[in-house]
């Protein structure tokens, strides 16, 4: 089932163009990667997803309802937690909690009280005292204490240490047991790398990759490292080879996703003594991307 | 060394802050000079001086400006007693902020911290903050003092207006040390700055009830010791001394409690707030509620004791506009009616519009937490738009109505106490709502301008402006009359001067709903910002 859809969403600000036809979709029980550099247009659709702004044209929809018409009726299933978090500074991060579980509708208290606990937050605090990574748990804790069908997290580990990052994803990983979908952007790409289904990388407004990671690693490359027990020559002008250096005893080898039978095939020749592939991480997927 | 390298933090200080403290040295000294001349052209003659001092001589006078004193009210004399204890409180709100600002303020942001792991002395910048307020104190006094004498040679001498220059900045060196000392107290900005500000308000009002009823009370307070130099009378500069005295005993002891306790640290630590939100604040009412709280609390308060200054002049009215043409032309015409019936008119519309600060303050601040990306929370759970707008104009409406309640109990209060005949409060608060469609008009125009040109809604701010300066300065300045009545207060009655025009009112009134509908309409469509 379809939790979450854009198709050809538009969003100008006066003459620019911050989102170019995007395309996104989020099934039931997935959890869906949303990455890309600043200013790509990950907040913007973001905040179409969630009513704040309207699409110059386009549909935006979440369990079937527009975004827009039926934005209370989506907000009734759904946790955002943004990616800048400003609080009301003479308020406590426990009163701030309350005061969004209660407005979302259903909560659970004891849930409340167990992820304060995880997350090490001190509630009883004003939140001018908390720190941006204080100010991001109160919004985590206040999300996954809602029981909500969908999460919406924009960049929500970037003020995070790695022990709170662990416990986030936690969070996440129980979410998806539940059946709960997600949609996170991040910037922190081996924790997509860990937690993701799928994922979507934007670019200047527009969707440049979308699937899952084996997907996407397929349409680009594979890392080999070899080692030959014959000195390998004529390796570069094989088919599909993309690049070959020097390394230790042997040599990197980058070959292209779909000519990786054939170039096994020369490489056999040469009586291979030791052969390691190291897929693509996303980072070099993203690097890639931002790049070229 | 205690206090190494003060030296550099002083200039440190007033590199930052040169701006600030030009504009509030520029303010309080500019203002002081040109009333000074003000007050010499309004009571010319000692005829009409003798008739204020026949007005300040009621206790409620007494209470707020202090006792009357010399042989004859002179044009110095005068001066000096019906402005050093509004000046002290002024410079005693600059120093407190200034102090503040400079030590907890610091503190808390974790400035301090950067600055302290310099090779600066522990107590070096306690210190050179003192020394910049000492400065600054200085300054007020001397200038203040000097530029007196010189704009009023005939009638300001310069003995007097050194001490009444001293008065005030000793008074306001007093609040600078004893904000220092709960700065040392106080583990949070926000504490500091409430108990200093506590602070003032308590002096004001302990020398109140000292000059009402002897002096022993009045020395426990800076502005009351300050008020005893007697300006132009006795020319008291012992009591500038003690003034001096005591400053430097807060400041020793504010000194002391730095060396002895932690940075960061406080001697009362902040106490932990609640760990659950009440049931009052899980609805976006609530927050909006709890989020406008403290300053319509000082609002409400202020407004009330604004209503009460005004009420109590009311019992002498009679003579003194009698003698005064420039005041009267600014009260509503008609024979029929005394000058105080038609004064209370007249105030009750300034009050009316004084009160609308904090009601377009309050609806605005949808736009301010708009802007800091706070509206996000709330609209992106089970709230709609028009449902969280409604919060703060309901809010709005239920504070107008407030307010105004509160500004007609203080005029009535202190007005029924010094008057002979006691005022009939029912009537009075009948006159009071009569504004209440004008103030629906306000907020429906700040509505209007959130729905539709966000980043315009200022503009609320300048009508309400300009309704204040036609009301309160167009018939003093003989302005156009069709200026007045570009405002909604031009349509409405300033009960029982002026007939009473009920149609008027119901068209006001559906303006404003008019005006509010399509701002709601308007906020549902547009983009939030944030």
């Amino acid at each position: 089932m379809v939790i979450l859809k854009t198709e050809d969403l538009v969003k100008k600000f006066g003459n620019f163009t911050a989102l170019d036809k995007v395309n996104l979709e989020v099934k039931s029980g997935e959890i869906y990667g949303f990455i890309g550099p600043n200013g790509a247009g990950k907040t913007t659709t973001i905040r179409i997803l969630l009513g704040i702004l309207k699409a110059t044209s386009g549909k935006a929809s979440i369990f079937g309802m527009d975004s827009w018409k039926d934005a209370v009726e989506i907000h009734k299933r759904v946790a955002y937690v943004p990616g800048e978090v400003n609080l009301w500074s003479n308020l406590t991060g426990g009163e701030v909690i309350d005061l969004f579980t209660s407005l979302r509708g259903k909560n659970s208290k004891t849930r409340r009280d167990e992820l304060i606990e995880m997350f090490g937050l001190d509630p009883s605090k004003k939140c001018r005292t908390y720190s941006k990574g204080n100010r991001q748990k109160v919004a985590l804790v206040a999300a996954f204490a809602s029981d909500a069908d969908l999460y919406i997290l924009d960049e929500p580990t970037s003020g995070l240490d790695p022990l709170m990052e662990k416990v986030f994803q936690k969070c996440i990983m129980d979410a998806k047991r539940e059946g709960k979908s997600v949609l996170l952007s991040s910037h922190i790409l081996s924790e997509v790398e860990k937690l993701c289904d799928k994922v979507g990388i934007i670019r200047q407004g527009k969707i440049i990759e979308s699937g899952s990671l084996k997907e996407l690693r397929h349409l680009t490359r594979t890392d080999i490292y070899v080692e030959t027990r014959q000195e390998l020559t004529g390796l570069e002008s094989l088919d599909g080879v993309l690049g070959v250096s020097k390394k230790d005893e042997g040599y990197l080898v980058q070959i292209e996703s779909e000519s990786i039978g054939n170039v096994m095939e020369s490489l056999a020749k040469f009586e291979i003594v030791l052969l390691e592939s190291t897929p693509i991480t996303l980072e070099e997927l993203f690097m890639r991307h931002n790049e070229g | 060394m205690l206090i190494h390298n003060a030296n550099r933090l002083v200039q440190f200080i007033l590199r930052r802050d040169r701006v600030r403290l030009f504009i509030w040295l520029v303010s309080v000294i500019g203002l002081t000079l040109v009333f000074s001349v003000f007050f010499g052209e309004m009571f010319p003659t000692q005829e009409e001086r003798d008739i204020m001092a026949e007005t300040l001589k009621n206790p409620a006078m007494v209470a707020m400006i202090g006792p009357l004193y010399g042989e004859t009210y002179t044009q110095d004399v005068m001066f000096a007693h019906e402005m050093l204890l509004f000046y002290i409180t002024a410079v005693a709100i600059m120093n407190i902020l200034f102090v503040a600002r400079h030590t907890r303020k610091d503190e808390e942001l974790g400035r301090l911290e950067v600055v302290m792991s310099q090779p600066v002395g522990r107590l070096a910048n306690l210190y050179s903050t003192f020394v910049v307020a000492t400065g600054i104190n200085i300054t007020i006094a001397l200038v203040t003092g000097v530029g007196l004498f010189a704009l009023n040679p005939q009638t300001m001498g310069l003995d007097g207006s050194l001490v009444y220059g001293f008065s005030l900045g000793m008074a306001g060196l007093c609040y600078a040390a004893v904000t220092a000392l709960f700065a040392q107290i106080f583990e949070t900005n926000l504490g500091t700055l409430g108990f200093s500000f506590a602070f003032l308000i308590l002096s004001y009002l302990v020398r109140a009830a000292g000059d009402l009823s002897g002096e022993v009370l009045s020395f426990l307070s800076p502005m009351g010791i300050a008020f005893r130099t007697y300006p132009y009378y006795k020319n008291n500069w012992l009591i500038i001394v003690l003034l001096v005295f005591v400053s430097l005993l807060f400041g020793v002891v504010a000194l002391y409690l730095n060396s002895v306790r932690d940075h960061g640290a406080g001697l009362v630590a902040a106490k932990p707030g609640r760990t659950h939100a009440t049931r009052f604040l899980q609805s976006p009412l609530g927050l909006v509620m709890r989020i406008s709280r403290t300053f319509t609390i000082a609002w409400l308060v202020g407004i009330f004791v604004l209503g009460a200054s005004y009420g109590s002049v009311l019992g002498d009215l009679e003579s003194f506009f009698e003698t005064n043409e420039m005041f009267k032309l600014m009260l509503p015409q008609n024979a029929d009616y005394s000058m105080t019936e038609r004064f209370i008119a007249f105030i009750q519309v300034i009050l009316a519009m004084m009160g609308l600060v904090p009601v377009l303050q309050l609806v605005l601040k949808i736009r301010g937490e708009e802007r800091r990306g706070r509206n996000e929370h709330v609209l992106a759970s089970a709230v709609s738009r028009k449902r969280y707008l409604s919060c703060y104009v309901f809010s709005a409406i239920i504070l107008a109505v407030v307010i105004q309640i509160a500004a007609t109990l203080g005029l009535w209060s202190t007005g029924s106490a010094v008057m002979e005949s006691p005022l009939a409060i029912g009537r009075m608060f009948v006159h009071g709502l009569v504004f209440m469609p004008s103030s629906l008009l306000m907020i429906g125009i700040a509505v209007f301008f959130i729905g539709w040109l966000p980043k315009a809604s200022s503009f609320a701010w300048a009508y309400l402006g300009y309704c204040f300066f036609t009301e309160y300065m167009g018939d003093l300045l003989k302005l156009p009359k069709w200026l007045k009545k570009l405002t909604p207060y031009g349509y409405t009655p300033k009960l029982p001067v002026e007939d009473f025009e009920p149609l008027n009112l119901v068209i006001i009134t559906a303006i404003a709903l008019v005006l509010i509908a399509f701002g709601f309409a308007g906020f549902s469509k547009r983009d939030l910002e944030g």
